[in-house]
């Protein structure tokens, strides 16, 4: 097979640190034919390649990283009917790296790719049908946005929400940034769409216990625990709200908009399920919907795709034992505000009192090495509109303590002029200790608050009755196991990594996953329904064709050298083997052709077919064998 | 129970207290507390001021001493001292380098095997007091306080005094200063910085209405001694644990007119 080269220059990027020239020439002295462009990917780049490729012939690319144009140059090498194909990250692996040795990086890739080319198979494309429906892990404002676009158009869907109600966080809230529009306002209507829809199935208390299949046929089981009214005959009256003689209440309807509009009755709280023989909740039920008895089910589904959008929660700011929260009264989080705002509860500061003074502590555990390494970019906004809330109910004083101010939209920077025009006062710098006990014996009766100054250029102390701790945001609880289910890629904090993060950033490295909301990362509301969106187009592009076509037959097993370790299996990320009957199994729609399988093998029973141990041993001769 | 272990200097003077303390609830409970043979200064802070290396060296030779055992340690600031040298040694091969030449001459090894340093206030809660409570001894309401060098920069168990006290009968008053600064040596400065410092720590103690501090720094006690303002009892907690017990006071250093 002849194999022709093209070298991109990159504009510069490759041919200012490599000399092209001296490369060119090396490898044309050994009879290979090589072409040079200053940019291969650009139309006219694209045409100079195309026209240069003979059907039969073998093509060796050596320009930027394989993620960025790889599939354009393997598309046109495939639509002239090259036999074979391979790509080296010049720019990535010699060039960037710095002139000195820049030359003896590259012919040694260069010769180890001309090498394993030459016993280069090409992978076989296969259709594989896909089935309709569509699951959505997580019923906050991201999973429903995406799951009620996604019925609109049709496909079946199964929102799935381990709490007993829908809508997640946004239902908790008071106010919105920046306009102060009235939350509830804003996200009930969608949720009461939720029920209205067609094509949308409702699991709340549900988790995933299992997930099987391919892209494009998942098959999911799905464990719904108790919650011990039947959602058939309960109209939501609330009767039996009333009767429950247990504080707090056993049977509640926790949020202020509740969907589904149905009771739970909390098992570990419940008379009945500790033994006693009270019922009055029974009796009081007009419907007779209260049913003690009701088990666990589980579910199975059958569906194409899956979305994830399991979302975050605020960091617990327990951890940090110097702000003083679950210990000192007066001290609370800004969830608990919103919390308290939207159940019109009374606020009360340290002494039990309305608060005169408010300290809002902004990025509590944020941007700090030992608890979050990183900025969560919504909470200065929330932060500020908590502020102006507490200012105009109670005409208290309110100090914000800040260390940088990230205000999103053109708005932001409107409301934070209205805050200072309503005598909100700011203070940058960082709060070191909240403590009960005064610096000035007048002070009795009130939190002391230390912190640092920066812009006063000194350590000052405050009195103060209430401190709203404005934490930064970490990924909810459990979004580990649904990670670990579906064999996703999560950063080093635990969000959801997306393929690019830029380019594709609902799609993950597993095709007919996708993610949505603040599973990826900190988002507010606007963002979230526009990721949950997004995610709902990218899952209808994929399941609403019948099939999609993918690269297979990546390894062979030997049966005969394998000594059953299953190393393969155990070593595999993507979940691509599986054993069946003491055989090897490979699920050709997971198997992306990574080779690590094959590596791992002891007894090298396996075989990468594009590229076969010889072929890497054969390269890797040549690599080293050059340095 | 055999545990090797290192007094510090302030045992032998400042706080003898401590040390009669400690000795006495060793032989009630029956731990053999070896001291470390041939033990020396720890390099205090006084070491500051000496040429770099010097305060490495001091803390080197006890570790070398000691190496591959448990070190119990007692004092905050030796604890303090010690952990840093282990740390400097374990991460700088220069400076280990260094002191393995050193002690090569007094015909020492450093071995790669450090001591475990062992704060008094973290292994004393492998004991469970409740069971050896004298059945005379009421407990009355006390408040713990740690200081600096039991939190930072190498922290310990922060709840380890709550821990052995409760255990012991007595009612732990949880305080938000545990672990606030005394003013350590600024007395030799004349700061009135200190004065401040200790009144509040005293003023929680107070304001919570504990009967006594427990403290387990020599430094601390001596500070909040000095400073205290109106006077506020203050004792180390081994001599609490001693009371609970059933040790009589002499024993445990407290003076019989208390």
């Amino acid at each position: 097979m002849k194999v022709k080269v093209f070298f991109c220059e990159c504009g510069g990027n490759i041919s200012e640190n490599l000399d092209l020239k001296a490369l060119k020439k090396e490898l044309t002295s050994s009879g290979t034919e090589v072409f040079q462009h200053p940019f291969l990917c650009s139309p006219e780049g694209q045409a100079f390649f195309e026209a240069r490729i003979l059907p039969g012939e073998g093509v060796l690319v050596g320009a930027c990283s394989p993620h960025l144009h790889g599939s354009i140059f393997k598309e046109l090498a495939e639509k002239r009917r090259a036999q074979a194909f391979h790509l080296v990250a010049l720019r990535e692996e010699a060039a960037w790296l710095g002139k000195k040795g820049a030359y003896r990086r590259a012919i040694g890739l260069l010769k180890g790719a001309l090498m394993a080319l030459s016993y280069y198979r090409a992978p076989v494309l296969k259709k594989f049908p896909v089935t309709e429906g569509l699951l959505v892990v997580g019923g906050g404002i991201a999973g429903l946005s995406a799951a009620l676009k996604a019925a609109e158009k049709g496909l079946p869907v199964y929102l799935v929400e381990r709490e007993p109600f829908f809508g997640g966080k946004a239902v908790f809230l008071d106010r919105l940034y920046p306009r102060l529009e009235c939350a509830s306002c804003l996200v009930s209507p969608r949720l009461s769409a939720l029920i209205q829809q067609e094509n949308l199935h409702l699991f709340p208390l549900t988790h995933i216990l299992e997930v099987k299949g391919r892209p494009g046929a998942y098959e999911v089981t799905l464990e719904e625990k108790p919650r011990y009214v039947d959602s058939e005959r309960c109209h939501g009256c609330g009767d039996c709200l009333r009767v429950c003689p247990v504080n707090p209440p056993a049977i509640t309807m926790d949020p202020p908009h509740p969907v589904p509009r149905i009771p739970i009755i909390h098992a570990a709280r419940c008379l009945h399920f500790r033994g006693e023989s009270c019922s009055r909740c029974k009796e009081v039920c007009a419907r007779k919907a209260i049913r003690f008895e009701e088990t666990p089910r589980l579910h199975r589904l059958r569906v194409g795709g899956i979305i994830v959008a399991t979302g975050f929660r605020p960091y617990p700011v327990e951890k940090i034992p110097y702000y003083g929260y679950k210990r000192l009264p007066g001290v609370i989080t800004l969830w608990d505000l919103e919390r308290m705002f939207t159940r019109q509860e009374n606020i009360y500061g340290f002494n039990g009192e309305s608060p005169r003074r408010v300290a809002v502590i902004h990025c509590v555990g944020s941007r700090d090495r030992r608890h979050l390494p990183y900025c969560s970019e919504i909470c200065c906004g929330l932060a500020l509109k908590a502020g102006i809330l507490l200012r105009e109910r109670f005409s208290a004083e309110v100090y914000h303590f800040y260390l940088d101010l990230r205000l999103k939209t053109p708005e932001g920077e409107g409301l934070l002029r209205r805050a200072k025009e309503k005598g909100v006062r700011f203070i940058r710098g960082q709060v070191a200790e909240i403590s009960e006990v005064p610096l000035n014996p007048e002070d009795e009766g009130r939190l002391t608050l230390l912190a640092e100054d920066t812009l006063g250029a000194g350590q000052r102390a405050w009195a103060v009755d209430l401190v709203i701790l404005v934490p930064g945001f970490v990924p909810e609880t459990g979004s580990e196991e649904v990670a670990s289910l579906l064999r996703l890629c999560t950063d080093q904090f635990g969000f959801f990594s997306p393929r690019e993060e830029k380019t594709a950033p609902v799609e993950t490295l597993r095709k007919g996953i996708w993610i949505a909301g603040a599973a990826s990362g900190p988002k507010d509301l606007s963002e979230s329904v526009l990721s949950g969106e997004a995610a709902a187009l990218e899952a209808l592009l994929f399941l609403k064709n019948t099939s999609f076509r993918t690269e297979t037959d990546w390894i062979e097993w030997e049966e005969q050298r394998c000594g059953r370790c299953w190393l393969c299996v155990e070593v595999c990320p993507f979940k691509a083997l599986h054993i069946d009957l003491d055989r090897l199994k490979v699920e050709e729609t997971l198997c992306c052709g990574c080779g690590l399988c094959a590596s791992a093998c002891p007894s090298g029973a396996l075989r990468m077919k594009p590229f076969p141990r010889e072929a890497q041993l054969q390269s890797l001769e040549v690599l080293f064998g050059e340095t | 129970m055999k545990v090797l272990y290192y007094p510090g200097c302030s045992s032998e003077h400042l706080a003898r207290d401590f040390y009669l303390s400690i000795e006495a609830l060793a032989s009630f409970l029956a731990l053999e507390l070896e001291p470390l043979p041939d033990w020396n200064c720890c390099g205090a802070r006084e070491i500051e001021e000496a040429p770099e290396g010097v305060g490495l060296f001091l803390a080197s030779r006890n570790l070398a001493l000691a190496s591959g055992k448990e070190l119990l340690v007692t004092c905050s600031l030796c604890f303090h001292n010690l952990k840093r040298a282990q740390n400097i040694l374990r991460e700088n091969p220069i400076w280990r380098s260094r002191m393995a030449e050193v002690l090569k001459d007094e015909g020492l090894e450093l071995s790669p095997d450090l001591p475990r340093i062992l704060s008094l206030t973290e292994f004393l809660t492998r004991i469970d007091f409740s069971r050896f409570r004298s059945p005379h001894f009421r407990g009355f309401p006390v408040a713990v306080y740690y200081g600096c060098f039991l939190s930072r920069p190498y922290p310990t168990d922060l709840q380890a005094l709550e821990k052995v006290l409760s255990a012991a009968g007595y009612p732990v008053i949880p305080t938000t200063l545990k672990t606030h600064c005394c003013g350590g040596h600024l007395p030799r400065t004349d700061s009135p910085v200190i004065k401040n410092l200790c009144r509040r720590l005293l003023f929680e103690a107070r304001q919570k209405n504990a009967s006594g501090l427990a403290v387990a720094c020599p430094v601390c006690k001596l500070n909040l001694e000095i400073y205290g303002d109106p006077p506020f009892p203050v004792r180390y907690f081994t001599q609490y644990l001693g009371l609970a017990l059933g040790i009589s006071p002499s024993w445990l250093g407290i003076p019989e007119e208390e």
